[in-house]
């Protein structure tokens, strides 16, 4: 299985990112905790614009009431964010895969769903 | 002003703490990063030897003891500071453009204490950001109010005690909060290698780390969990192994495993190595590791992160080199893949100072491009 997974790699017959699954639980995991609650970021003892992200429930509601996002609005404020709308864009050392913010912004197009 | 804030919030995030620069190894008079560093697998406070070491042939030139030999500590003690200021041209392909900073990068303290075969280790320093950036949310509902404790603006990093009967070789245990041993250990959190292997800025663990190390081979295993104390991104527990060998004069190889258990559990393993060609002042380091993440709610993952580059010594006191990194953060999926490149340059003019100058350009994806250029000013106590 790790022999196919990297000849897939190597000759790009991977699979479109879109496949992956828009919901919340998948994108904390996979998006948002490694690259937005970082130490220094948006963790629990940093709280930069006091944000917290590192809890995924935590996370969401802080997110909607905060109204980054709006569910079923692609122009939500997070992804003026992600895309560098907004200044900083985030994250701010370097952008996110526009695969990740396309999913990001399929999420919220589907309601934003946990 | 608010952008600005913001950016530096976000960049101070680059501290490079205390750590070592593993290209000193080989290219240095030292083979064994723990001959200059009083911690096993490198990093941080200096040994005697360590301090001869940079003023004699890292650095060209002066007195490298704690506060240049001002004062005399006695042996048992060691003392040792650093603090760091930066300044950076940051491109992330934001609609606004560069953006550029200049702050303070880091101010830490650390000390040891030796009595015997035991060396208790502590430092602390300025948590290296900025509080309570603003954002035109903020004060919503959902913002959390930022904790302005002292102990907000402060972190031990690494606090330890440790027993070495033998400070040439042979076996050591240690217990306390420190960075388990893992693969190259390079100084730059924001390498891919560092940052998305669980190495990323103040991710150090609570833990009890033994090992042996010899002339050619040494080996260390940590068992850790995460510190409640002082806040952990990752709520993780697990452990962690190294082993490390030299066969012959130029080559160091190594691998690596780590196994963590949190929400998002990551299981790990890697090689490095290190080719030193002594003729020609090169030396060349890279390492490579596949990850298995297994996700607490829907879905897994396997990862690869690699890094490799040469780093040449043209002169005494004069370090260059060039790295190439890549992290695919899901390998069944094509799009996600972070391609890097970076040249830097470190100048060690005299004991206790480094001039450094870096870039960076990050490819991120098929598109998306960030590009960062910095200096720094390092001086240690």
């Amino acid at each position: 299985m790790r022999c196919l997974i990297a000849v897939c790699f190597a000759i790009g017959c991977a699979a479109d990112p879109s496949e992956r699954p828009a919901t919340w639980s998948y994108l904390h995991a996979a998006v948002v905790a490694p690259s937005c609650a970082t130490a220094s970021c948006h963790s629990e003892r940093a709280a930069t614009a006091g944000l917290v992200l590192d809890d995924a429930d935590a996370a969401y509601d802080a997110l909607v009431a905060r109204r980054f996002v709006i569910p079923g609005d692609p122009a939500s404020a997070l992804m003026s964010l992600l895309e560098g709308e907004e200044r900083p864009r985030m994250p701010p050392d370097a952008p996110l895969p526009a695969a990740d913010i396309d999913l990001v912004r399929t999420w919220i197009l589907e309601g934003a769903p946990r | 002003m608010r952008s600005l804030v913001l950016v530096i919030v976000a960049l101070a995030a680059s501290v490079r703490y205390a750590d070592a620069y593993p290209y000193f190894q080989r290219t240095s008079s030292s083979f064994r990063c723990n001959q200059c560093h009083i911690a096993p697998a490198g990093g941080g406070l200096l040994t005697p030897y360590g301090i001869e070491e940079s003023a004699d042939t890292i650095g060209r030139g002066g007195d490298g003891r704690f506060l240049h030999g001002l004062i005399e500590l006695p042996e048992t003690l060691a003392i040792s500071g650093d603090l760091r200021a930066a300044a950076l041209a940051n491109d992330v392909g934001a609609t606004e453009g560069v953006e550029l900073a200049a702050f303070p990068m880091q101010a830490d303290l650390a000390i040891a204490v030796k009595s015997g075969a035991w060396t208790v280790v502590v430092n602390a320093g300025a948590r290296g950001r900025v509080r309570g950036g603003s954002s035109d949310h903020a004060g919503a509902p959902g913002s959390e109010v930022p904790d302005t404790s002292l102990a907000s603006y402060v972190i031990s990093r690494e606090h330890y005690v440790m027993w070495r009967p033998d400070e040439a070789a042979g076996i050591y245990v240690r217990a306390g909060r420190f960075s388990a041993p893992y693969g190259l250990r390079h100084a730059d959190h924001t390498m891919y290698a560092r940052r998305y292997l669980g190495y990323n800025l103040q991710q150090e663990t609570y833990g009890v780390g033994v090992g042996h190390f010899g002339d050619t081979v040494e080996i260390h295993a940590t068992g850790f969990v995460y510190d409640p104390l002082q806040g952990a991104v990752r709520k993780e527990a697990g452990g962690a192994l190294l082993v490390e060998a030299q066969p012959g004069e130029r080559w160091v190889i190594g691998a690596s495993a780590r196994a963590s258990f949190a929400e998002t559990s990551r299981l790990q393993a890697g090689i490095h190595a290190k080719l030193y060609l002594e003729g020609a002042n090169l030396l060349f380091q890279g390492e490579a590791h596949g990850v298995r993440e297994l996700f607490d709610g829907p879905g897994d993952r396997w990862q690869l992160a690699a890094n490799a580059g040469p780093v040449w010594v043209p002169a005494r006191g004069l370090y260059t080199g060039l790295v190439y990194e890549a992290f695919a953060e899901d390998l069944r999926f094509r799009g996600v893949t972070r391609h890097a490149a970076g040249a830097w340059v470190s100048v060690f003019p005299r004991a206790h100072v480094e001039l450094m100058a870096s870039g960076r350009g990050q490819l991120v994806g098929p598109d998306e491009r960030a590009y960062l250029g910095m200096i720094q000013l390092h001086y240690w106590l």
